[in-house]
């Protein structure tokens, strides 16, 4: 038996140690739950998008309706490629729900005999219900698309049925082939597919003249050759390709911005987490230092009892870290299981990287702990210890003297004037925790609402009419708008999307408005738009004429250039289009290009007409209302202010309960540790409150009075930090959203309310723990003590 | 007047069963200094802790005037410790990180400036007026006990309890503490405990406690008759 294993000190010392671990654990807990649960969130995009282009690769003409010949033939004759595949849904898109957004999955068009080589390609068989026949307008869906979509077999979809989901689907088709992975395949190469046939497309009247495309397959082991030969030899600005490296470079940028954001909270908590355990250690070890002097006299060296003192705490936190990985792992499955799987995102317990985030949590208790270890040793007088049985750092509670003396002696601020590094302590800890919690709140947070000129705002001014079926809307429900006595102008227009940046990770689409030179003019005065530089479009021309904000958000001046050819991420604008001109800064974003250009270019021939419906001056609010209940049915869609803000409700909504499960980790975690800090605390000045209960200071003014020491401290670690993130935010305002044309509401509250519950949740948690212990308080056990 | 009648102080230890103080009765009058006597685990600091209103009694009743304590709440005999008695232990039990006017003023019904020339003024009759801000750790062992005296007079209770006050002082300290609670007589009583008979030369009673019980009880004219 060794007396001075750490595990006699931890059988003998059980509270303390289940409090460190418990702490370690669930902290660890925590962090695992946050990065486990939003990790796949972040992800589901790219995994809709790189599972398929984990099997093959896709070439598209970005200009033309088909590839040109001879690079397909250039493809075909590569060595390494095994098949190439027509297909023609380009454009045809289910919007795919995932937790808290949707996200964009292609349609694939291909023909009956292709299909099958598709699925043993992508390893994919049938699960239930049938292959889908030629010419037919049936669809098949891999599982997790149509479990998330709800369907089942025998369903349809068009946007009729789900104005978000379907909005890319202006036909019905149905379901008749749900398809599932083969067990072989792994995880991140499960393709998620939709395919419908490639002749029904080809056929019908709303989808002509269709744009098709190829679908690459590589021999065994050549994807990557056949990657980087799309990629270097037929991407031009006619072609455009889309790979599985360059999909998987696009979402490493992504992860890069997610670990940025998530690193410094989980930086943040562990700095805090190793405070408040090394607090406790400290605490812990002034109470043996008169043990260790005595070791140390006995002939155990310093260096020794160091190493037995940090191996004691690396044993603590290492248990708890494992606790709370294996603790998160049956969460984490939970959550698969019950919430993540049947909405179709794929949550994988046994990811790895919530484990790097939970890395530093142990490595920084350990790391604070030893150095507060060394630091007491390096002070440690072993004679005082033996000689005068007194403990050898009285120092410690030294202070310099006073000059004065507080009127006020029972005050919090005498009390933290005298104990300023406990006071400092609290202040950092609780500063760090709200910093915690508003650096995400405010890095995700306004993403939506800044976001609202780009795609919100003009729905004040106008609202939209679009044809649920076919390409314009009936002519009879136009004449009617048209004749309604609060209906001031229509506008009949095609829409194009321009892409701009939401940092830190999104992207948006932002309307360009194609309009009659009349219009323009028109729709410029209606949205209070003036022009700052440049002319407005010329009929007939591929021009635009831009808001400050977009040409800001794309840095884009006049005489520069946007669309697909110049710029990938413009899937919305296929051809080359030219910024001649820049409105003003205005809280209305978007842009206007010429409807004849539109009408008269074969890519955007087959594209739905739309009207813009300007009221009569105070009547919008009327107007929307009868749009939205006489109006809107299957085959027309109207889209109001109101409805539009309800949309985005719900999106908001989704990520503010994902903010709240980040925000809840990081309260239970500050309450925990503060509890614990205050438990300590108090024991530390058990005889203070025992001799100021034994000479008349109730229990209640007892309980009052820490509350006020409490508050004190917790209002001065808010005030620190909501000034830190203040200036984060002023920082990142001037920055990041200024340059990308937006701007954050530095006067919204809403952001601020996050930080809230984590002083509130503290003050209460540590109330409660005093006024629990004063319950217990002897003061008679005390005073009486000889 | 403090008045106990019959009172009983009973302690469970594991099984048995023990009477810290058995059936004693005891009348303090204003302005009385009365000495409680005995070896250590007489009883004597019970019966200090009980009159004082900090422990119950398992069987009896004390009187503060007509107001019986176990009528009181624990609310009311807490008020009644704060404003009504004073407090002497015998380790100082000063807070640590309040200097020596500041302790002082933990006691005092209001934390306001006129309070504090008083407090500061109680310091200096007892000769700590050039050690006002100093913290407990830069006193001596009677200053520091000065100090609680200090604390236990500012807000000139009715009765001063005095437990072992000199306990831990040399003589010649234990005197000055002792010469400094008998001044306070003219506002209030005093009840100390000891078991230093030389100390409670100038008490007009002096009770002594054996196993919970009192065993003598002597006036202070019977000790002069009998020192004569």
């Amino acid at each position: 038996m060794n007396p001075l294993s750490p595990l006699t000190y931890y059988r003998r010392h059980k509270r303390q140690t289940l409090l460190q671990v418990s702490l370690v654990a669930l902290v660890t807990l925590g962090i695992c739950l946050m990065v486990g649960m939003s990790y796949p969130i972040l992800e589901h995009t790219s995994i809709v998008i790189l599972g398929p282009l984990s099997h093959f690769s896709m070439v598209y003409p970005a200009v033309d309706l088909a590839p040109d010949p001879t690079i397909v033939s250039q493809i075909r004759a590569h060595p390494d490629v095994a098949r190439v595949i027509p297909e023609n849904g380009l454009r045809l898109l289910i919007n795919v729900p995932s937790l808290v957004s949707t996200s964009s999955m292609r349609v694939l068009g291909l023909s009956e005999g292709d299909v099958q080589a598709l699925m043993d390609t992508c390893g994919l068989r049938l699960k239930e219900g049938r292959l889908l026949r030629p010419r037919t307008n049936e669809l098949s869906l891999s599982e997790e698309i149509s479990n998330a979509l709800g369907l089942h077999i025998g369903d349809q979809i068009d946007r009729s049925v789900h104005k978000q989901y379907y909005a890319g689907i202006p036909t019905p088709l149905m379901l008749v082939g749900i398809l599932e992975s083969e067990p072989s395949v792994s995880p991140e190469q499960r393709a998620r597919v939709a395919i419908v046939s490639y002749e029904y497309l080809d056929s019908h009247e709303t989808y002509a003249p269709r744009q098709s495309g190829l679908l690459v397959i590589a021999r065994e082991d050549r994807k990557a050759a056949v990657d980087d030969f799309v990629e270097t030899t037929i991407r031009s600005p006619r072609t455009r390709v889309e790979t599985h490296k360059q999909r998987s470079e696009y979402l490493a940028r992504t992860r890069r911005t997610f670990n940025l954001v998530f690193g410094a909270v989980d930086c943040l908590v562990a700095v805090v987490v190793a405070l408040v355990i090394g607090v406790i250690n400290q605490v812990a070890l002034m109470q043996r230092v008169a043990d260790l002097g005595v070791l140390h006299a006995i002939g155990h060296r310093k260096a020794k009892l160091i190493r037995r003192l940090t191996l004691e705490t690396a044993f603590l936190a290492g248990a708890g870290w494992l606790a709370g990985l294996a603790l998160s792992w049956l969460a984490l499955t939970w959550l698969n299981a019950n919430f993540y799987a049947p909405r179709g995102v794929e949550l994988n317990p046994l990811n790895l990287a919530p484990l790097w985030f939970a890395i530093p949590i142990p490595l920084a208790v350990v790391a604070f702990v030893t150095f507060s270890i060394v630091r007491i040793f390096a002070r440690l007088d072993t004679v005082a210890i033996v000689e005068r049985g007194k403990l050898s750092l009285e120092a410690r509670d030294r202070r310099p003297a006073a000059k004065s003396s507080s009127l006020r002696s029972l005050s919090p601020w005498t009390f933290y004037l005298r104990h300023r590094r406990r006071g400092l302590t609290s202040v950092v800890v609780m500063g760090l925790m709200i910093l915690g919690v508003a650096f995400p709140v405010f890095s995700f947070g306004p993403t939506i609402d800044v976001q609202k000129p780009f795609f919100l705002n003009y729905l004040r001014y106008v609202s939209e009419v679009s044809p649920g079926v076919g390409r314009a809307v009936d002519p009879g429900v136009a004449g009617q708008i048209r004749a309604h006595p609060a209906v001031e102008h229509v506008i009949l227009t095609r829409v194009l999307n321009l892409t701009v940046n939401v940092p830190p990770v999104s992207v948006a689409m932002t309307p360009i408005y194609a309009v009659s030179e009349q219009d323009m003019v028109y729709l410029a005065d209606l949205f209070e738009m003036r022009l700052q530089e440049g002319r407005l479009p010329c009929a007939h021309s591929n021009e635009i004429v831009l808001s400050e904000s977009l040409a800001l958000n794309r840095g884009l001046r006049v005489g520069d250039t946007v669309g697909r050819p110049v710029f990938e991420q413009d899937e919305g604008i296929p051809t080359e289009m030219v910024v001649v001109g820049i409105f003003a800064f205005s809280d209305v974003a978007l842009g206007l290009a010429s409807s004849e250009y539109l009408a008269g270019h074969e890519l955007y021939a087959s594209q739905p007409t739309q009207l813009l419906v300007a009221p009569v001056e105070g009547r919008k609010a009327e107007l929307d209302a009868w749009l939205e209940e006489s109006v809107a049915s299957m085959q027309t869609l109207v889209q109001t202010y109101d409805a539009k803000l309800r949309e985005l409700d719900q999106v908001t909504r989704g990520v503010i309960l994902m903010l709240t499960a980040v925000e809840s980790v990081v309260a239970i975690v500050a309450v925990i540790a503060l509890a614990a800090l205050n438990y300590i605390y108090f024991t530390q000045r058990r005889d203070e409150f025992g001799i100021l209960h034994a000479v008349g200071h109730g229990r209640p003014w007892l309980v009052f009075r820490t509350m006020k020491e409490t508050v004190s401290v917790v209002a001065a670690a808010w005030l620190v930090g909501a000034a830190l993130c203040l200036a984060g935010l002023v920082y990142t305002q001037a920055k990041v959203y200024v340059p990308a044309g937006l701007r954050l509401n530095l006067f919204d509250m809403s952001p601020w309310l996050f930080t809230l519950p984590i002083p509130l949740a503290v003050v209460v948690a540590s109330t409660g723990t005093i006024a629990w212990m004063l319950s217990r308080l002897d003061p008679v056990s005390i005073v009486e003590r000889r | 007047m403090l008045q106990g009648e019959n009172l009983t102080l009973t302690y469970q230890d594991g099984e048995t069963t023990l009477d810290a103080v058995h059936d004693v009765s005891i009348t303090i009058e204003d302005h009385q200094f009365i000495g409680l006597l005995g070896p250590s685990g007489s009883g004597k600091s019970s019966l200090l802790y009980l009159l004082s209103g900090l422990r119950r009694a398992t069987q009896g009743e004390i009187y503060l005037d007509d107001r019986a304590y176990g009528k009181m709440s624990e609310r009311e005999r807490v008020a009644l410790r704060r404003t009504e008695y004073g407090f002497v232990f015998q380790q100082h039990f000063l807070i640590n990180y309040l200097t020596a006017l500041e302790n002082v003023m933990v006691a005092a019904p209001m934390q306001d400036k006129p309070h504090a020339e008083q407090a500061r003024a109680l310091l200096a009759d007892l000769g700590m007026g050039d050690k006002l801000h100093r913290f407990p750790y830069e006193l001596s062992g009677g200053e520091r006990q000065r100090t609680a005296v200090a604390r236990a007079m500012i807000h000139r209770p009715r009765i001063i309890f005095a437990d072992e006050p000199t306990g831990l002082l040399d003589r010649r300290t234990g005197m000055q503490v002792m010469a400094l609670l008998r001044s306070y007589r003219e506002q209030g009583s005093l009840i100390a405990v000891t078991h230093n008979p030389e100390i409670l030369s100038e008490a007009d009673l002096v009770v002594t406690l054996r196993d919970g019980q009192v065993s003598n009880i002597k006036d202070r004219l019977e000790s002069v008759v009998q020192n004569d």
